[in-house]
């Protein structure tokens, strides 16, 4: 076999096309056949007839776009929305300060970054159950506030636009963490003594120097709050209950309890669709504010 | 250079470091709890 390995290794060598592509090729084949090939199916799903008992059949129609654009739905798509960036504007006011004091904190750097991270060890689940345990009429803020006399009867939380918003920063707040404190890692400090130097506040070079180094991180941690965010079914499902039904809930439901697969690929193209403008826009307008990188 | 960080920032990410913990930590402690079904901490229990 080792005769075959040096031919291998001897044909490969002088050419650096067919050596790229044989190290791309399990990526590629995975993204091709676990990626690509899905979307193009629920792309045709998404324009075919409703099957009785679930499923497709053939045929061609617009229908399930069409229906999408019932008020029902596009009120939906618009909460969703709006929780979405509500979710991702709350992660970057509060995951902000938190990268800048781990990437700042000198020894304690590894250990607070460790904090951050932890909560992933358990999982999505069971840390949105620990939500409900926490926040419902009967959980342990209600109990305690009843207990210390502060009300004197339970708020009502769970169930509420409050509980999805608090489960949704919650869930996606290390996203925004890490790159940010990325970026602010490798901000050069000699750049902010030079400031110093030269006379600057400490106002003056946060938002001259090390905001605007920032940014990338903030832009790459934003994406990664709000594309997730507009997709998450599990934190309304669980903590929003049937009131405040999100895209991603109504999309799961056309595939398994109402068993309309062509209305549920129709919708995921419309929301593709937006989240891909979205995201093009907030790009564009990144690119022309001065100081983004 | 000065390094100091403001106390406003330290309290601030505490507080979100408990905003992150808690409900983690809530769960372990409740998972020693004798209680069947209530969040009332009735006793410890290794039954679970």
């Amino acid at each position: 076999m080792a005769g075959m390995r040096e031919k291998a290794l001897a044909w490969l060598y002088p050419r650096p096309a067919a050596r790229a592509w044989s190290l791309l090729a399990p990526g590629t084949f995975w993204l091709i056949a676990f990626f690509l090939v899905p979307v193009v199916i629920m792309f045709a799903y998404s324009m075919m007839p409703r099957g009785i008992y679930g499923g497709v059949v053939s045929g061609f129609t617009l229908e399930h776009y069409k229906r999408f654009f019932d008020p029902l739905y596009l009120q939906i798509l618009n909460r969703t929305f709006i929780w979405s960036l509500g979710a991702t504007i709350l992660c970057l006011l509060m995951g902000y300060p938190l990268a800048y004091l781990i990437a700042r904190s000198g020894k304690w750097k590894n250990f607070l970054m460790f904090l951050v991270v932890l909560p992933f060890w358990t999982s999505f689940l069971v840390r949105t159950f620990a939500m409900i345990f926490l926040l419902r009429d009967t959980g342990l803020i209600n109990n305690l506030l009843l207990k210390a006399g502060w009300i004197t009867e339970p708020i009502n939380m769970l169930y509420t636009p409050f509980a999805v918003m608090t489960g949704l920063v919650y869930s996606f707040l290390p996203f925004m963490v890490l790159p940010i404190y990325s970026s602010l890692e490798k901000l050069d400090l000699s750049l902010l003594e030079a400031a110093e130097v030269l006379g600057a506040r400490p106002a003056a070079r946060f938002w001259k120097i090390t905001f605007p180094l920032s940014v990338p991180g903030v832009v790459a941690g934003s994406l990664l709050v709000f594309i997730p965010a507009l997709g998450s079914f599990l934190t309304s499902d669980l903590l929003g209950g049937a009131k405040q039904v999100m895209i991603g809930n109504l999309i799961q439901n056309q595939f398994s309890s109402a068993r309309n697969w062509p209305f549920g690929s129709a919708a995921s193209f419309i929301v593709m669709a937006l989240v891909l403008v979205a995201v093009m826009i907030y790009l564009r307008v990144r690119d022309r504010t001065p100081g983004g990188a | 250079m000065s390094t100091k960080l403001p106390r406003w920032l330290i309290a601030f990410c505490a507080v979100i470091y408990l905003f992150l913990h808690i409900p983690i930590l809530v769960l372990v402690i409740f998972s020693f709890n004798a209680s069947k079904f209530s969040v009332d901490w009735v006793g410890f229990t290794w039954d679970w």
